[in-house]
């Protein structure tokens, strides 16, 4: 009886660590594999424009799904706020198109694979073999 | 809760021409905003030897409203058109203006490189470049030397560049540290422009009379939360209207933003100096003799810090304080108080209180108090 309970609590643990991973996900044809936090940080606050092989980057940020979102916000250390700011201050002087925003997971994951340099995040058991990932959110 | 609503505020930067699939190249990018405002300001104004005056005045305005057109070609290259109108314009009534405020193409080989070439608004201080951009400001009246609305009354080239046509900028990392650079080159001051009017049949209206040039630029420093930079600017002021022609004028800027959690500051300080030979100098003290309004020296000094709060996704509250100082005979000095809503992701609804101060050489002075309520629409 007591492997069965610990074998029950190590599954449901496990699942539940599993969907607290998120994941930040590419377009195959990006040719970096990995992301460092700041290298990320670098991306969504506009810094970082091209991949290093050279095409743009399209920023997809998703919306509506609130426990993502702060998993996701929290690594790179602001406030989305802050970067929202960013993103007016780069569309409106020119300098750079703001992230598309996408209000569901599914989405999010079609827009990715379907768009080249597309770069964005969701639940880590979400993601499927359409898209690679490049860095995952404990 | 609060992430998402904060996130789905983020939804009034998608851009309309951008659907599933489509990448940045594929699209030309169509959008705007614009404030319009209501200013209820009582005004009082004294003149040594005359009776006070005094009144109000409450008015609708439409304040602001642009029309940008952005594409990128290709990683390297992508253009920009920004159409700006003012004051409720209507060409028929001859209200307010309107402009072709920037028509540039940028040809960037990296972060660290990249030129832009056309009618664009250089890079200097913080807020230069966004003055206009109603919906990044907290604010319904700008700080003074940034408020396009009041060109008629003020010049904002006495204290910044309004325009230049190339433009060199890039940044680049050092360690945890953020450094970013821009110099730019321009016509000459706005006044040795022809305008192409009937009778100057050589001259084609837009183009510079001079030979002299704008040049200017921005060193930043950006470590976290904390942004810092200086700026300068080299022209000639025209001065032609006392009788002493082209004078070489410097304006040094310096800005400072810093953001701690919720909180923001944001702060400016601009300092212009006209430089005078001697020949120059005797005939200016001699016509400021005659014109107090010249005052002892060409110089204006101009201070401002904005602090602002977010109280959460949807509201936010904000105070500033501003100062300046003309000629070194008038000073003007503004506080302001206010907040905004965000009812929907596209739309803030702001408030302001304004108080202005101004003391001409103990000659005269001025008050103003401005109760304003606006909407800034972006779209």
């Amino acid at each position: 009886m007591k492997p069965i309970l610990i074998a029950c609590v190590t599954i449901l643990l496990s699942s539940a660590c599993a969907q607290a991973q998120v994941a930040v996900i590419a377009n195959r044809s990006v040719a970096e594999t990995s992301l460092t936090p700041a290298q990320l940080l670098d991306l969504y606050q506009l810094n970082t424009r091209t991949w290093t092989d050279g095409h743009v980057v399209e920023l997809m940020c998703l919306r509506e799904n609130p426990d993502v979102e702060r998993k996701f916000f929290d690594l790179l250390g602001r406030n989305p706020l802050e970067l929202r700011k960013v993103w007016l201050r780069a569309q409106l002087s020119g300098r750079a198109r703001p992230p598309l925003m996408i209000s569901s997971q599914d989405d999010m994951l079609r827009h990715v694979a379907s768009t080249r340099g597309a770069v964005g995040f969701v639940a880590r058991d979400k993601v499927q073999g359409n898209v690679k990932i490049l860095l995952v959110i404990e | 809760m609060s992430v998402r609503i904060t996130v789905a505020l983020c939804c009034f930067v998608l851009v309309p021409g951008m659907t599933r699939g489509q990448s940045a190249m594929d699209a030309l990018d169509v959008f705007g905003y614009f404030q319009s405002v209501f200013d209820h300001s009582g005004e009082k104004t004294s003149i040594v030897g005359m009776p006070t005056s005094s009144g109000t005045r409450n008015t609708f305005i439409l304040q602001q409203a642009n029309i940008f057109f952005r594409k990128q070609f290709n990683p390297r290259f992508a253009a920009f058109v920004d159409l700006e109108f003012t004051n409720t314009y209507a060409s028929t009534r001859k209200w307010g203006t309107f402009r072709l405020e920037e028509a540039w193409i940028r040809y960037q080989t990296s972060e660290a490189f990249s030129i832009k070439a056309g009618l664009l608004v250089p890079t200097f201080n913080n807020l230069n470049e966004i003055k206009n951009r109603t919906p990044i400001l907290p604010y319904i009246t700008r700080p003074f030397v940034y408020e396009a609305a009041a060109e008629g009354v003020s010049s904002l080239d006495d204290f910044v560049p309004g325009s230049a046509f190339l433009q060199i900028e890039g940044a680049f990392n050092v360690n945890e540290i953020r450094l970013d650079y821009a110099v730019y080159a321009g016509n000459g001051d706005p006044d040795f422009i022809s305008s192409g009017q009937e009778g100057q049949r050589y001259s084609i209206g837009g183009t510079d009379t001079t030979t002299f040039k704008l040049i200017g630029g921005r060193v930043g420093v950006r470590a976290g939360q904390l942004k810092a930079g200086f700026s300068m600017a080299s022209d000639k002021a025209n001065r032609q209207d006392i009788g002493i022609g082209p004078v070489q004028r410097l304006r040094f800027g310096g800005d400072l933003s810093y953001q701690l959690g919720l909180l923001s500051l944001e702060s400016e300080v601009i300092a212009t100096k006209e430089y005078l030979d001697d020949r120059q100098s005797q005939v200016y003290a001699a016509v400021a003799r005659l014109d107090p309004r010249l005052g002892k020296e060409p110089a204006n000094l101009f201070v401002y810090g904005v602090l602002a709060y977010d109280i959460s996704e949807s509201f936010f509250v904000y105070g500033g304080w501003e100062y300046l100082e003309s000629h070194a005979t008038s000073v003007t000095r503004g506080t302001m108080a206010g907040g905004g809503y965000r009812p929907i992701d596209n739309v803030v609804v702001k408030c302001q209180y304004l108080h202005i101060s101004n003391e001409f050489q103990g000659l005269s002075s001025y008050l103003s108090d401005r109760v304003q309520a606006g909407v800034s629409v972006m779209f």
